[in-house]
């Protein structure tokens, strides 16, 4: 594509309509603001406008200015709101029933009458619409509380509510990774900062939600926020705030449960059996309450929350009984191994070691949290508030495994334990009619660790044939944890100056981290069989002798066992919100962030003397490298400007413009830093012997100290170039709303992003390819072992480590996409919304791996894992349709039925087609498995040299290409790019469909001025599936990779083209890439009841 | 602002359907291939020789294609080097003799528990020899051991599967550097009646001199179902044309019974000479007896 076109178009955009609005507030509050005038427009100096929280009577008065303006800022999101204007000689106005939504900001103008025309009170009722408002943000996403209490959610996570934003896909916000979105619950940060887990949240490793959905008021998802606020994301910015309490006590209790039974069975049938199989056993439930009230009347309000999820699940596999001497089979079964073997080896560990090895019986995993939250309001006096909140959760999940060919004594099970304390203190103040402030402080600290089951043992693996038992402490646990403590301290002062907002904040986040993850760190010993193990040592003269080894990692003296680290980011900005005239609203700001990092990793010699000088001739050619492992990247000031623009282009607030650009910057998943830590090659020892060199299982854990070398162990580096630069992009939307009959708003929107900055990990030691491929034209990397050093001839020092990781920086990569929506805005019983959006990303690198040689040996590619093109990214969006609604219907005085949906359709995931089981290029690269190398798209049979796949394929080769060239046919992409190497992630899943619906049924009393509610929910996910088999249908394809050609070496082993197979001849060849979910291609339902006042 | 909906629509939607296509349309930037044009150009040579004591029969595959016709006890599938696809290929061979024999079960070291019985192969076993073939360089592949062979105690998927078995060596088919020379070289392709291993050379009758020390039996190469790599055996030995009186010997001074024969040489020529057969005792007058066979390469 000629780039010049796209960029050309987004500058004559930018010139036709030059800014953008900026006009949202922060991530807590909403705002108002208006002009007051007499019936012929001309503004009203010195009337009063005063905003009333009805709920809790806080009160927000603003006096107009000489051109009649007011603003209030630092407004409680919700309502009913009663506002009210008064100007001496004119009748009063009263406007009742406006809602607040989370960042907005209400634009309010009014006409008064003059008092002598007009003898009553002038009483205007209704809500105002979040959409076509001068407050509303350039792309964002409201999530009010009527969604969050009505639309269908089974995890019951804030997930399940983003996906309400039409440029999400998942956790994936416009096309960019989850991971760097930024997500803030009452304005502090609430991300996992590391980012090990799945949902972007502190706690996601142990399978927890970060905060009970019942304590959300409500949420909000900004793609382009041209507040200068708003930060420290380059994906997306999802925003939440939490309930408070009233002068009414309310409250509510709920459970919501399911099992196996409320799941359909599996969409495809079980190939053992032949049979569609429901889910394995397992009990899931949720269950809490909620209360808010006054502490003192008008004054001083709480809300507190608490929340309990239990989730059983029993392990699938059990261990075979001996049946006459033989051992029973079944698909739930362990059958190379029987009791009476296991039973042998939990004696002899207990009775030879001490050592009780925990059950061999059925074993329940459990995931549980337990979740607290209290927040205090305080209305100090009129014009300052005190929000005071604590929030803690406290998750654990039991992680054990068994397979078919693998079977885990009880105690080598771990427990992912994670803790999560959040306290946030947020100060809203207003000083007169022309200043006001919000200041916010919070601290949190999260803790995840495992915790190994039993005492402390080593890890014992015993082979039977091809099969494994596992006992002792399971090997990656005994030391792993991570600590985070997080402080966050963001200020906003606001001016009023007349047709200006000026704004001045800071917003500082200071990180503490502290890792510790050692491998094998209790010592591991593999026994070859089981007669080895009873005899505790190698059996002198067996042939499998050599399969006995003993490995443990540690910490050297005076290294560093930890990755602990501090780090920041200082954010200060500036922005000045400018009413240009009544319609056209311009917000121009620019803020600058600092990252910091406060500490420095040990220093090893050996990597920057490898790299100081650039290699140009020989077999090790590669250029100079200015790096350190000791040494972060240098703190820069990161700038970005944001300039945007709302137009009410008929002034009625029907049609309006909006639109801008601005440079966003976010963070890096903080492990890829820490990796930086752990991976300097002077701070971990590895003892690694096999056969008689390897030291006799004995009770305890080794003492790793009496075996120190006189230097650390090879390892792969992990560096970080001195000049990176956190992720980075400039975005820029257009959009207009336009409202229809019916109260239903059209918006079309467009939004384009370029990186500035992204991440791109390279691995410095690789050298230079040194030939290409024949056959093909791929560069390949120097083949085989170097003699004396023992490691790869492709490294460019192949004796002191392995791959040298170094986290660098691409400005290559863009996403766009263009949304149409039409929204029915919320009323009393419906809302429905129904939004098409097609979007395209691309980069070299799309984050998504954690370990530093991950980050880079899994980035498919053509020429090279150093030399990545621009290609379509993991969460390349394409088509994406959804709908929502709800309908509620009272009747017969006590009773109201409510049904809502939600409908996702999109077009597949993205993934590549790559070659499966080997280094067809020797770049080190994830060698086994879906490798990282791209195939070439053959045309005919002519252009692949094919074999059989293994001594059992009976297929000639003609039979082998004959399939192969139906695969291709039947694959959409693969299909029209023959003669071509299949790009990364331009192939696709096939189109998906989902529809979950809710019911409710509530009965209800009124008594003693309360509405005391009693409700049945049902949520039924994938609800398509329940009425149809074949509906539903979720596809995916592991790690979005599949190996599609087996590559079997060179025609003369070391030399010659390439030679492939394609399936193996002895199970049935696959017609497809993707594969169906079994568990979430499956309706399932789950039931709930709520008791609510 | 005077504003224009009429035209202001149209634009912003053909704005978005181009800047739409403009960015959708490109694709990523790989570099130009440079496939293959014929996938069959690239050739190996192979010659098959069944030197498999106790054999009926032996058919055989290629890449799952017939290959060749049955081949006798010592004969060739196709008596002169066959043109192949160069690269990993799989031999595939079926002999209805070939139904290897149940090995004795080690006793197990306490306390290990008892081990089930192993098994009994009822049906002939098919032998698969999967291996690289470069190109332009001929090989020959012997068929070994008497169909009986006990395959290996323990079963893995790698482990010994008893029965006949290949040899594949590699040709160096240059010619000898003195025209009047022909070159050899040995192969100790005798095993005992159960597949054991006995050394064997050849020796000259008249001199009593070694014309090839003894050799354990197919000491050379690993088991053909874990795609070995062909034994480098290409290095023949000169020696002066002519008729050699030979005879097998696992002693130097003792020749084994019946064995001797004469083996004519040619200048120029280049063969392999090999012991094959069973020995079973002084007379050596078994079906199969031990003897000398010759593969002439070209």
């Amino acid at each position: 594509m000629n780039h010049s076109y796209l960029r050309h178009f987004v500058l004559l955009a930018l010139m036709l309509f030059t800014a953008h609005l900026g006009w949202s507030q922060g991530a807590t509050t909403a705002a108002m603001s208006g002009i007051i005038s007499d019936k012929t427009g001309a503004g009203l100096p010195g009337a009063t406008v005063i905003a009333v929280h009805t709920p809790t009577n806080t009160q927000y008065v603003a006096p107009t200015n000489s051109d009649g303006r007011f603003n209030i800022q630092n407004m409680r999101v919700g309502g009913p709101y009663t506002v009210k204007v008064t100007f001496v000689g004119f009748k009063d106005v009263v406007r009742e029933g406006i809602s607040l939504s989370l960042g907005q900001n209400l634009r309010f103008d009014q006409k008064l009458s003059d008092a002598s025309t007009e003898l009553a009170e002038v009483t205007v009722s209704g809500r105002r619409d979040p959409v076509l408002n001068a407050g509303r943000t350039g792309a964002a996403t409201t999530v009010q509380k009527e969604q969050i209490e009505r639309l269908p959610t089974i995890s019951r996570s804030f997930q399940d509510f983003t996906r309400l934003t039409p440029q999400a896909n998942g956790n994936s916000l416009s096309g960019r990774n989850g991971r760097f979105n930024n997500i803030q619950i009452d304005g502090a940060s609430n991300n996992d900062l590391f980012g090990l887990g799945g949902s972007g949240t502190p706690g996601g490793q142990a399978g927890t939600n970060p905060i009970s959905l019942d304590a959300i008021q409500e949420l909000q998802v900004v793609i382009a926020p041209y507040d200068v606020r708003q930060g420290r994301f380059s994906g997306g910015g999802v925003n939440a705030v939490t309930r408070s309490g009233t002068n009414e006590f309310s409250g509510s209790a709920f459970v919501f449960g399911r099992n196996q039974n409320t799941a359909g069975k599996s969409p495809t049938p079980d190939p053992a059996t032949g049979e569609r199989t429901k889910l394995a056993e397992f009990s899931d439930y949720q269950t809490g309450f909620r209360l808010g009230g006054p502490v003192i009347k008008d004054k001083l309000f709480f809300f507190v929350n608490g929340e309990v999820t239990r989730r059983t699940v029993p392990l699938l596999f059990r261990v075979a009984n001996q049946v006459n001497g033989v051992n029973e089979t079944g698909s739930n079964v362990v059958n190379f191994v029987n009791n009476t073997d296991l039973e042998l080896i939990s004696n002899t560990l207990r009775t030879r070691y001490g050592y009780d090895a925990g059950s061999i019986g059925e074993i329940n995993a459990e995931t549980q949290s337990n979740k607290a939250f209290l927040r205090l309001d305080w209305n100090i006096d009129q014009n300052n508030q005190l929000t005071l909140r604590h929030n803690f959760v406290d998750a654990s999940d039991d992680n054990i495994s068994r397979a078919q060919n693998n079977f885990r004594f009880g105690n080598n099970g771990y427990k992912f334990l994670s803790r999560t304390n959040s306290t946030v203190a947020e100060l809203k103040s207003r000083f007169g009619s022309r200043f006001a402030n919000n200041l916010l402080v919070g601290y949190s600290t999260i803790r995840d660790s495992r915790k190994t089951l039993g005492t402390l043992f080593p890890s014992v693996t015993i082979g039977f044939g091809a099969n494994t038992v596992v006992a002792g402490s399971e090997r990656s646990s005994t030391q792993n944890r991570l600590d985070q403590d997080v402080l966050e301290i963001t200020d906003n002062f606001n001016v009023f100056a007349g047709k200006h907002v000026l704004t001045f904040g800071t917003n500082n986040e200071i990180f503490r981290f502290d890792n510790l993850f050692v491998n094998d760190a209790a010592g591991r010993y593999d026994f070859p069989d089981l007669a080895t193990f009873l005899n505790g040592r190698p059996i002198a003269g067996s042939a499998n002798i050599g399969n006995y080894r003993y490995r443990q990692n540690y910490a050297l003296p005076g290294g560093k066992p930890t990755a602990k680290f501090g780090a920041a980011q200082f954010g200060l900005y500036a922005q000045d919100e400018y009413n240009l005239t009544d319609r056209l609203r311009l917000t121009g700001g620019i803020r600058f962030d600092l990252p910091v990092y406060f500490d420095t990793p040990s220093y090893n010699p050996r990597v920057d003397s490898t790299f100081a000088n650039a290699v140009e001739t020989g077999l090790l050619q590669g250029p100079a490298y200015d790096v350190k492992t000791n040494r972060l990247p240098k703190s820069r000031v990161q700038i970005s400007p944001r300039l945007g623009f709302n137009w009410d282009v008929r002034g009625d607030q029907t049609f309006q413009a909006r639109g801008g650009v601005g440079i966003f910057t976010g963070r890096p998943a903080y492990v890829w830093i820490s990796n930086q830590y752990g991976g300097t090659g002077v701070d971990f020892a590895g003892y690694d012997r096999t056969g008689t060199n390897a030291p006799r299982l004995a009770a305890g854990v080794p003492d790793s100290v009496s075996r120190l070398p006189a230097r650390a162990s090879k390892g792969s580096i992990a560096v970080t170039d001195k000049d990176f630069r956190n992720p980075q992009l400039l975005r820029s939307n257009i959009a207009v709303d336009y409202r229809l009959p019916g109260g239903i708003v059209a918006t079309l929107e467009g939004i384009y992003s370029k990186t500035l900055n992204d991440v791109l990990p390279l691995d410095i030691n690789l050298a230079n390819p040194t030939s290409t491929l024949q056959g093909d034209g791929r560069p390949v990397y120097a083949p085989g072992n170097n003699a004396s050093t023992g490691g790869p001839n492709r490294y460019r020092n192949s004796r002191d480590f392995n791959n040298v990781i170094l986290l660098s920086n691409t400005s290559k990569g863009y996403q766009y996409s263009v949304t149409g929506e039409l929204k029915k805005q919320f009323s009393r019983d419906f809302f429905a919304t129904a939004a098409y959006t097609y979007g395209q990303s691309r980069d070299l690198y799309s984050g998504t791996s954690s370990v530093a040689v991950s980050t880079w040996e899994f980035n498919t590619h053509v020429s090279g894992p150093n030399n990545l093109p621009l290609s379509y990214s993991n969460f390349d969006l394409r088509h994406r349709v959804l709908g929502s609604l709800s309908y509620r219907k009272e009747y017969g005085g006590h009773f109201a039925t409510t049904f809502s949906a939600f409908y996702n359709g999109q077009s597949g995931t993205p993934f590549s087609y790559t070659y499966f089981g080997s280094d067809i290029n020797n770049d080190g690269g994830n060698p086994t498995g879906s490798s990282n190398d791209l195939i070439y798209i053959p045309r005919t049979q002519n252009e692949i040299v094919l074999v059989t796949d293994g001594i059992n394929d009976r297929r000639t080769n003609a039979q082998t290409w004959a399939e192969l060239n139906a695969f291709i046919e039947n694959d959409k992409y693969l299909s029209k790019n023959r003669g071509s190497y299949a790009a990364r992630n331009a192939a696709r899943t096939p189109w998906q469909h989902r529809v979950d619906v809710r019911l409710m049924q509530d009965f209800y009393i009124q008594t003693g001025g309360k509405t005391h509610t009693f409700q049945l929910t049902a949520d039924v996910t994938n609800f398509g599936n329940l009425l149809n088999n074949e509906w539903g249908r979720d596809y995916f394809v592991s790690n979005q990779n599949f190996g599609l050609l087996r590559y079997q070496g060179l025609e003369n082993g070391t030399t010659g083209r390439p030679t492939f197979s394609y399936g193996t001849g002895t199970t049935p060849t696959a017609t497809q890439a993707y594969q169906v979910s079994q568990l979430a291609s499956r309706w399932q339902a789950q039931f709930g009841a709520r008791y609510s006042f | 602002m005077k504003f224009s909906f009429n035209s202001f629509v149209p634009k912003l939607t053909m704005a978005a359907a181009v800047a739409a296509t403009l960015a959708g349309c490109g694709e990523p930037e790989y570099p130009t291939p440079t496939p293959i044009s014929s996938a069959n150009v690239a050739q190996a040579s192979v010659l098959v020789v069944n030197a498999a004591p106790g054999t009926r029969g032996i058919t055989a595959t290629l890449e799952n294609l017939p290959f060749g016709t049955t081949i006798p006890y010592l004969g060739t599938f196709v008596p002169t080097y066959t043109p192949i696809q160069s690269g990993l290929r799989l031999f595939v061979f079926n002999d209805p003799a070939n139904i290897p024999a149940t090995p004795t079960v080690p006793p197990p070291p306490a306390p290990q528990p008892a081990t089930t019985p192993l098994p009994v192969i009822t049906s002939p076993r098919t032998l698969l020899a999967r291996a690289t073939y470069a190109v332009g360089t001929n090989y020959t592949v012997f068929l070994t051991d008497p169909p009986t062979r006990a395959y290996a105690y323990l079963i893995t998927a790698t482990s010994d599967q008893g029965g006949i078995r290949t040899l594949t060596l590699i040709d160096d088919l240059a010619a000898p550097t003195v025209a009047t020379n022909a070159k050899i070289r040995f192969v100790n392709l005798a095993p005992t009646a159960t597949g054991g291993n006995t050394t064997y050379g050849i020796y000259n009758s008249t001199t009593a001199a070694s014309l090839f020390s003894t050799v354990p039996l197919r000491a050379y190469r690993a088991l053909s179902v874990t795609t070995p790599v062909a034994a480098n055996y290409a290095n023949f030995t000169e020696v002066a044309a002519g008729s050699y009186t030979l005879d097998v010997r696992s002693v130097a001074t003792a020749a084994i019974a019946g064995t001797q024969q004469v083996v004519t040489l040619a200048p120029g020529k280049i063969y392999t000479l090999y012991t094959r057969g069973i020995s079973n005792g002084a007379a050596n007058n078994g079906p199969t007896p031990l003897g000398i066979s010759v593969v002439t390469h070209n």
